[in-house]
């Protein structure tokens, strides 16, 4: 059986992404590029994590999250390219194929699984050209925004597993007391 | 939609099945064993896991007074630093003599902004070496100080 391309490209571009880390790392990367490596807390499997659209949720990760009082925010501008999207039912369904899959193919406690397990042996084996994964978190805890709202607190995410669609990086921020 | 999703399935089986056992093995490490055991169930693990360096005790288990204890920090994603989240799994060691069962357990965990948290869990009962999973409302500070009492019996 052929190959199904489950996911297609997508021709869109986020010109306003965030990624907030040390400030030496920030102008490390200013002035090399991204390296994507593997980082075992990473929720959408390897790759590189940028806020969409929100330099104060970049901020807010650094400072409060992470604890740092050297901090660099990077803005980029992130080419979506071949990504999925897990703001949609339909790439929500793939991601849980894959699982279904995985499941009747290996014996041990599915509960193990986690999305970026899934998502990084989607993207490592069958679907190798995956470019971005992008998802907006949300959390029950997190609630709304005031009482009885329909608005609840979120986090638009994009994961970039292909350094090749980040461009025009750009220091937006530094901190260093 | 459904339609899509069955022919999915179907190409992701026909690619699975044409790997062999190593093969798929080899994907699977691929895709990163560490997200695979790892996230969920490491914390208590203390001999053979990749985050003992953050485990500050392990297992001091006595004879004498039936009881255990772990004493560790969870390593949740980062992201989730600051929330409360739910948690996950733990090992109780394998003990020499196998019929000995967990009577209850005293979970702790400190959150150091919020307030101290102690719960009991009673009775439950175990046979040893084996992930288990804490009940669905418990809840933990990631990234904080936990500590797992339990007690033993034959």
């Amino acid at each position: 059986m052929a190959k199904l391309e489950a996911v297609t490209h997508i021709n869109k571009e986020v010109p306003d992404a965030y990624h907030g880390t040390k400030l030496m790392d920030a102008r490390k990367i200013r002035a090399e590029g991204f390296e994507v490596g593997r980082k075992r807390d990473s929720y959408l499997g390897d790759g590189i994590y940028f806020y969409e659209g929100s330099i104060e949720l970049a901020r807010y990760h650094v400072a409060n999250r992470r604890g740092l009082k050297r901090y660099g925010i990077l803005q980029a501008t992130v080419k979506l390219g071949k990504c999925l999207d897990l703001n949609t039912p339909e790439h929500r369904e793939i991601l849980k194929t894959v699982r279904e899959v995985l499941i009747e193919n290996t014996v041990e406690d599915p509960d193990d699984l986690t999305d970026a397990f899934i998502i990084n042996w989607y993207a490592c084996n069958y679907d190798t050209e995956l470019d971005t994964i992008r998802w907006t978190l949300f959390k029950q805890s997190w609630g709304q925004i005031y009482p009885r709202s329909r608005v609840r607190h979120s986090e638009p995410m994009i994961c970039v597993r292909n350094i090749g669609n980040i461009s025009h990086v750009q220091i937006v921020e530094e901190k260093s007391i | 939609m459904k339609k899509s999703r069955t022919q999915l399935k179907k190409a992701l089986q026909a690619f699975v099945n044409r790997m062999t056992k190593e093969e798929f093995a080899a994907s699977l490490e691929k895709a990163g064993l560490e997200f695979y055991k790892n996230i969920k169930a490491p914390v208590f693990n203390g001999s053979k896991n990749r985050v003992s360096e953050r485990t500050r005790k392990v297992d001091n288990y006595s004879d004498k007074t039936n009881k255990g204890r772990f004493i560790g920090s969870l390593p949740m994603p980062e992201i989730d630093n600051y929330e409360i989240v739910h948690v996950p799994f733990f090992k109780i060691p394998q003990k020499a003599n196998a019929d000995w069962t967990i009577t209850h357990i005293n979970l702790a965990v400190e959150f150091p902004c919020l307030l101290s948290h102690r719960q009991t869990m009673s009775p439950w009962t175990f046979p040893h070496g084996k992930w288990y999973l804490l009940p669905p409302d418990t809840k933990l500070g990631t990234g904080e100080v936990c500590e797992i009492e339990y007690y033993m019996a034959a």
